[in-house]
């Protein structure tokens, strides 16, 4: 009975394990997971801020146009 | 990390390069994008037209039955291939293209690696659809295609992760949000599996372990990153509020990383692999109800108080069902890997109920939802028509709800019927009839919607008609839904720079 297959996939498995917990502990380590709640807000900025839906298309020509705004 | 001055650096205060960014980062990634998306489009519709040949194969036995290319054999794991390699596959990678561009804050890297990947991969799923029909299927389920057709989507895959890697780079993203690693992973997992598949060192048992190894981890380690990517990325977007518990989503991203991986065996349950094989794998199962449940309540806990923005934006709608659909098919996948419960569902039309409710329920939705928010600020146009979104989704809501009931309770009906010898075959075969007429039927409704799909998809990238001065809701939103927006659904001038705003 051959066992390359098994053994195969078992090198596949602990090769993807070792990979996983390999980056898992760098970006620990790199501080990914410190301050996590701030990090959910990484996706809303000014222009497109927390409280406001953006499901908009954009209707604006390339280039922004106007002046800003000074109370902005 | 290299400086990339050439796309203009986000920063926290209101200002035109805060506007450009996020405009130079979409245009780069129209053309990629565009690609993936229509070619998995054509083979949604391919797939689609497939499935119901087979499915009307039950209610018409002797139809098409003399051109060997039409017999149900190869019929059916040609759709099942289209779907899985042409549709959420490549639209997948469409959404992820641009999801990782957006959320690295920087240009898409790679793009014409990306037009060259899209091409050898639709070669690759042509390739592989007509080898099914022509007889030369493999034997190994969800890799029916033969070796011809990977030798061009392997190193299509490998164009991905080029792609990838180089934006990673370049990235002005400070933190990685969660999607980043959802997308990573799948970009990472993907090839490895269909390569490791693919080894000629397979036969009897071992080749049948393998195959579901493979089969169940190309459904969550790469069909099931992008989805969850999407949803995790566009619900807060789309709402305005971010994700409820931002380590909740860390928790259920790693253990979904170290625990799918052993779970594919539960497909082999009571076969001849090894027991302890079988059991293992059933543990695993068991442990995933831990992200899964982690991501329900993530999800639901950022919809809540906010569910009816789901009555006007299409993209919120559809990914939200996405969502929903996810947590039930994971859930019952955990399930349906005891022992005592296979007994019953196992070689059941129930499996079948299971798959269409992961693959499409749950992927493609979601799929639909992003492509809804994606193709308009790659396009620079709209959606053509709020009725032939909501067409869209009320056929393939409805299509798919159907299909899963129906092939739910006929195959629990039929499996109990087989475990019982007091019952004839022939008994079970025509007791299927009926759910199986609802199979066909739902097929045809989610088919019409797809068909509507490539549809307003043709016409919105080609930016056909009169430019849309507005976003294409189901319906007009009251003021005050959302904080923002006006009352005729168009969006009122903020308090910003009044043009650059407008995106």
């Amino acid at each position: 009975m051959s066992y390359t297959p098994l053994l195969t996939i078992l090198l596949v498995l602990v090769v993807g394990a070792a990979i996983t917990l390999t980056v898992l502990f760098y970006a620990q380590r790199k501080g990914h997971f410190d301050n996590l709640k701030s990090e959910a807000y990484v996706i809303f900025d000014d222009d497109e801020p927390v409280g406001e839906p953006q499901d908009q298309v954009f209707d604006a020509p390339d280039e922004p146009t106007g002046t800003p705004d000074p109370e902005a | 990390m290299p400086d990339d001055s050439s796309t203009p650096a986000p920063s926290a205060g209101t200002s035109q390069s805060d506007v450009k960014w996020r405009r130079v980062v979409d245009a780069s990634t129209r053309w990629p994008v565009i690609a993936f998306v229509v070619s998995g489009t054509f083979w949604l519709v391919a797939g689609s037209l497939l499935a119901l040949i087979a499915s009307f194969k039950f209610q018409f036995p002797d139809w098409w039955t003399q051109q060997a290319w039409l017999t149900f054999g190869r019929v059916r794991p040609a759709h099942l291939n289209t779907m899985i390699y042409g549709w959420i596959s490549m639209a997948g990678v469409g959404v992820s293209a641009w999801l990782w561009a957006r959320l690295l804050k920087t240009k898409l890297r790679g793009r014409g690696l990306l037009l060259l990947s899209a091409a050898l991969w639709n070669v690759g799923v042509l390739v592989g659809t007509i080898g099914i029909l022509a007889g030369y299927s493999r034997a190994i389920e969800w890799v029916e295609m033969p070796y011809a057709a990977f030798a061009f989507i392997v190193p299509a895959m490998g164009l991905l992760v080029v792609s990838f890697v180089r934006t990673l780079w370049h990235r002005h993203a400070r933190h990685l949000y969660i999607s980043v690693w959802y997308l990573g992973a799948a970009i990472l997992w993907g090839p490895l599996l269909v390569i490791a598949i693919l080894l000629p060192i397979y036969s009897g048992v071992p080749e049948a372990t393998a195959n579901w190894w493979y089969a169940h981890n190309i459904l969550g380690l790469w069909i099931t990153p992008p989805g969850l990517a999407a949803a995790y990325y566009l619900i807060p977007k789309v709402i305005g509020r971010p994700v409820h518990s931002y380590h909740l989503s860390y928790l259920g991203f790693w253990t979904l990383a170290l625990f799918y991986n052993w779970a594919g065996v539960h497909h082999l349950v009571g076969g001849p692999a090894p027991q302890w094989v079988a059991t293992v794998s059933i543990v695993f199962s068991a442990m995933m109800i831990i992200p899964v449940i982690v991501v329900a309540v993530n999800h639901h806990l950022t919809v809540v108080g906010h569910f009816k923005k789901l009555k006007y934006s299409p993209t919120l709608r559809f990914v939200v069902f996405g969502a929903m659909s996810y947590t039930a098919v994971s859930l019952q996948g955990s399930l349906q890997s005891f022992r005592y419960w296979q007994e019953v569902t196992h070689f059941t039309h129930y499996t079948i109920a299971h798959s269409h409710l992961g693959v499409y329920a749950f992927a493609t939705m979601i799929a639909f939802g992003a492509i809804y928010y994606i193709m308009p600020r790659v396009t620079n146009w709209e959606w053509g028509s709020k009725r032939l979104v909501s067409l869209h989704f009320w056929t393939t809501g409805l299509g798919i709800g159907a299909y899963v009931t129906a092939l739910t309770i006929g195959g629990v009906i039929q499996g109990l019927q087989l475990l019982d010898p007091d019952v004839a075959f022939l008994t079970i075969v025509e007791d299927t009839k009926p759910w199986l007429v609802v199979r066909s039927v739902s097929g045809t409704l989610m088919t019409v919607g797809h068909l509507v799909f490539a549809y307003l998809l043709a016409k919105i990238v080609v930016q056909s008609g009169e430019r849309p001065d507005g976003p294409t809701y189901f319906h007009p939103v009251p003021a005050g839904t959302f904080d923002h927006v006006g009352g005729d659904g168009a969006r009122s001038v903020p308090s910003g720079p009044a043009e650059e705003s407008a995106q």
